[in-house]
């Protein structure tokens, strides 16, 4: 190699630059994650020490299972009309900026589906974006299962949801009898909620500070009372009002959600595929 | 620098990118690691071979991104062309010129991106939050850009010479 060509000394500094500060926070929250779950440190040579350990990991997973199980059971109960799966949110985040996309995965044989809403402690993450341009533009909802981001890769159906945090996020929201479109703005506060913009309203209907927002459901593909946000401020007044909507879940650092997604139009689709195939 | 340090480079920005963007958001900004590595590179490596690696990465951020397939290309290759351009009699006398230079290179990146996004979608985008973008990609690239060289003063390479035979 010729001496002007930087390239092991200079490749292994920006290595360390670019590696170590993510690696360290990365380590830091799985080995904190799994001291949680296993009680803490262990001898390795205690035989007795392990199999406790070993029992206290399984009453965990099974404490977890069950958890899932009520969330799954809660859903089924409150939202008849629709499949809800617990999914996990993979470490992967959009790369552009006022972008914010998250990647969910769950082990299944058919690909999640692409008209779904992403949900965690009972309130909006996202909905899995659409087209093969991502989010921002509404689709016709058909039975048709068309091109979608959505997919199934060995085993393991995967999806990209579309969060409130994402500066093009729309969706149909509603405030008592004061409905509405929630717009993204791509900012969020310190604690990483982001804020939206609850607008173009159908009523004049007076709004008040700490008034919570919901999903509406009119557009007849998402679930409608899922909580979105409760309103910070008023934005603009006068013919146009509209409201500073501080969102209920932050979409950053979430490990798990809810996916929901319509059981008729699940239904209508598994049908037609069936039929294709 | 041979190719396969670039492709090593080019990979590991991307990985840190899709991982670590969340630890650097700020107020919808957020710095751009791949073009900070390709702008480095694009000093050093031949601009063909780097514009062909740019492009494949820029596809893997697309497919990563909510926004459009071709839209990240759209921010690296003339960003690449410029400085394939300007390289040959741009000496570098400074850490301050050199900021100077990755800032209006983000600014460049920035508005290729955003005039492709609105020519080819609806989507729009907030020009004071893409500004805040490229000056964040500029804090981060001077303190990259600053390390390695001193790190190359230390090896005893001096700058000039890695532009040597277009000079």
């Amino acid at each position: 190699m010729r001496r002007d060509e930087p390239s092991g000394g200079v490749t292994l500094l920006l290595a360390f630059l670019l590696v170590v500060p993510p690696a360290g926070t990365v380590l830091y929250r799985e080995l904190g994650h799994r001291l949680v779950e296993t009680g803490g440190e262990a001898s390795a040579t205690d035989e007795i020490g392990a199999l406790r350990q070993e029992c206290f990991r399984l009453e965990s997973e099974l404490d977890h299972a069950r958890r899932r199980i009520e969330k799954l059971e809660r859903w089924r109960v409150e939202q008849p009309s629709t499949v809800a799966r617990v999914v996990r949110v993979l470490p992967i985040s959009d790369p552009s900026p006022q972008r914010h996309a998250l990647w969910v995965a769950c082990r299944a044989n058919r690909r999640l589906p692409a008209d779904a809403v992403l949900v965690s402690e009972r309130a909006l993450v996202g909905c899995v974006a659409r087209g093969p341009a991502g989010g921002g533009r509404p689709t016709p909802v058909t039975a048709q299962p068309g091109p979608d981001e959505a997919f199934a890769l060995g085993g393991v159906s995967l999806a990209r949801v579309q969060t409130v945090l994402d500066s093009e996020f729309r969706i149909r929201a509603r405030t008592g009898s004061v409905a509405g479109f929630v717009k993204g703005t791509g900012d969020a506060d310190a604690s990483g909620r982001p804020f939206l913009i609850f607008d173009l309203l159908d009523s004049d209907a007076p709004i008040k500070r700490g008034d919570r927002i919901y999903t509406d459901g009119g557009d007849g593909s998402y679930p409608s009372g899922l909580l979105i946000g409760e309103i910070a401020e008023q934005l603009r007044h006068g013919d146009d009002p509209a409201y500073l909507v501080l969102a209920a879940v932050a979409p950053e650092g979430l490990r798990e959600g809810v996916l929901l997604s319509d059981r008729v139009l699940e239904a209508a689709r598994a049908v037609i595929e069936k039929e294709r195939s | 620098m041979n190719a396969r340090s670039a492709v090593f480079l080019v990979a590991l920005a991307l990985v840190y990118h899709a991982l670590a963007i969340p630890l650097y958001r700020l107020g919808g900004a957020v710095p751009d690691f791949l073009l900070i590595v390709v702008v480095y590179l694009a000093f050093f490596a031949p601009i063909g071979e780097l514009l062909i690696l740019a492009v494949g990465a820029s596809v893997v951020v697309d497919v990563l991104s909510l926004d459009p397939i071709g839209s990240h290309m759209a921010a690296l290759v003339p960003v690449i062309l410029v400085i394939g351009r300007v390289r040959g009699w741009f000496v570098l006398r400074g850490p301050g010129l050199r900021s100077v230079f990755v800032f209006v290179a983000a600014l460049l990146a920035s508005l290729g991106r955003t005039t492709y996004v609105a020519l080819v979608s609806v989507d729009g985008a907030q020009v004071s939050v893409e500004a805040l973008s490229a000056v964040y990609t500029t804090l981060i690239a001077v303190l990259v850009h600053g390390l390695l060289d001193r790190y190359r003063r230390r090896l005893g390479w001096v700058r000039d010479r890695a532009f040597g035979g277009r000079r």
